[in-house]
């Protein structure tokens, strides 16, 4: 028995739908050499950038005969210019699982019609929603193990060390990641304030303070850059897999701890710092004892300060294209006023360290 | 004169009407828009409630940067802005100074944006 088909209800009725799943069948019979059938077609949520399809593919003959539980990635119709193409999260993800990291297995790349690539990888179960995992201890029995694990699998990444072939997209590593970050993040604010006249003391006074107390860097080495609850899998309490890698790059590896460690990720338990779900002292033990950095919790207040400016400043950019007119959305339109909570928490770290 | 109830009151019953008579009689997959658009309300509520907020930090920047009344917020902010990126406020009573502006700014904006995350002194880490 065949699964009825589900249609992605984006577009309802105008045969758009199953143009793609069957412009999908085609690309995927190409990359597995056999005749593919796709028996589901459900989109997952989240990502405004990319999309997410969930698919059952029945694969007739050749190597990868079976039927098989694919995600299949993909630029959303709104998707903007500023995160990696899929081409090249494709080979960032077949770098990372090749070093052990957990992520969903990266199988083939596409060339979509149009333009439009894709990626097929394998499904992983799990739950990625924040506000839950944060919340209910039946998702999470065992908190600090899963802290230990969001450590031990960032370790992982962070083997991966400049250069790497496949990775030549990503361009050169910041001999000095901290103060690389600090320009980039000025840079990003001047060009907002070019557009509309405005300026953010605060944050000013959060790049002014990480100019002055940049820490002497750590080698360079693969960062994911998002890493963060919500973005990785729980299932049945083990961390399953870390997700979304369009922003992954070279890096100071302490600004990936920072940004797990940081009060704006902590969903409904701020009290617990490693994203809401464990303490810090559990995830930082878990990546020193996988070969990360060993590094302290005030050594990470550096990075938290920064975590929170980079989120204040990609806010401020998200509310720029709802104001510009080239994305309107009540959701973009909110994020600006994130920024005021961003802001206070910068001023609360970074008040007593002269 | 204005037709009463007017702007503020308008809004606070449309709040109230999409709260509790809209969201609960939306599927899961929409409740969300619903409720941001409940948020939006209730940060345009609290906004036609100012101006207090820019009037004072207008006052505090004389001050802090010696520029007279006549300058602009904008064009206040954008100069302490400048000041700041070029370490004028690093250190002693300027940065003191600067830090008492910049919480008194960001809990009149919370105040706003966010009034649930105002805290009242937060806890020295």
């Amino acid at each position: 028995m065949n699964a009825p088909r589900k249609h992605d209800a984006a577009r309802p009725g105008d045969g758009t739908a199953d143009d793609a799943l069957e412009r999908a069948e085609r690309a995927l019979a190409l990359a597995c050499g056999g005749p593919v059938r796709l028996a589901s077609w459900v989109r997952l949520s989240g990502g405004a950038i990319q999309e997410n399809i969930a698919v059952e593919a029945r694969v007739a003959s050749g190597p990868h005969a079976g039927t098989h539980d694919w995600v299949l990635r993909k630029d959303a119709p709104s998707a903007v210019a500023a995160s990696h193409s899929r081409a090249s999260e494709f080979a960032i993800l077949r770098a990372v699982h090749a070093a052990g990291v957990l992520v969903p297995e990266p199988l083939f790349l596409c060339a979509g019609e149009g333009g439009q690539d894709f990626f097929a990888m394998r499904r992983v179960p799990g739950v990625t929603a924040g506000h839950r995992l944060s919340k209910d201890d039946a998702l999470v029995p065992d908190r600090p193990g899963l802290a230990r694990e969001l450590g031990a699998n960032l370790a992982r990444l962070h083997r991966v060390a400049p250069p790497v072939a496949a990775l030549a997209f990503l361009g050169d590593a910041p001999a000095d990641g901290a103060r690389a970050c600090v320009a980039d993040y000025r840079q990003g604010l001047d060009e907002l304030g070019a557009l509309r006249g405005e300026a953010w003391p605060a944050l000013e006074w959060g790049l002014a303070w990480c100019a002055r107390h940049a820490p002497a860097p750590l080698p360079s080495r693969l960062l994911h850059r998002d890493y963060r609850t919500g973005n990785y899998l729980v299932h049945e309490g083990r961390l399953t897999a870390a997700l979304d890698w369009e922003f992954a790059g070279w890096g100071d590896p302490r600004e990936d701890l920072g940004w797990m460690l940081a009060r704006c990720w902590r969903f409904a338990r701020p009290d617990r710092e490693a994203g809401g779900i464990g303490s810090a002292a559990d995830f930082l033990a878990g990546y020193a004892a996988e070969g990360g950095a060993s590094v302290t919790w005030e050594e990470t207040i550096y990075w938290q300060v920064l975590a929170h400016l980079r989120w204040a400043l990609i806010a401020l950019q998200q509310a720029e294209r709802h104001r510009s007119g080239s994305q309107a959305s009540l959701e973009l339109a909110l994020t600006a006023h994130i920024v005021p909570e961003l802001e206070s928490e910068i001023l609360a770290l970074t008040k007593g360290r002269a | 004169m204005k037709v009463e109830p007017g702007a503020r009151e308008l809004l606070e019953a449309a709040r109230a009407a999409l709260v509790n008579e809209v969201v609960p009689q939306l599927p899961a997959d929409k409740r969300y828009a619903a409720l941001m658009a409940a948020n939006a309300i209730a940060i345009s509520m609290r906004e036609l409630d100012g101006p207090r907020g820019d009037v004072a930090e207008r006052e505090r920047l004389g001050p802090l940067l010696g520029i007279a009344a006549g300058e602009s917020l904008a064009e206040a902010n954008r100069q302490l802005a400048a000041r700041i990126r070029a370490g004028a406020f690093d250190e002693g009573e300027a940065r003191a100074a600067l830090l008492r502006h910049l919480e008194a700014t960001t809990r009149e904006r919370l105040a706003v944006s966010n009034p649930r995350a105002l805290r009242p002194t937060r806890e020295q880490p």
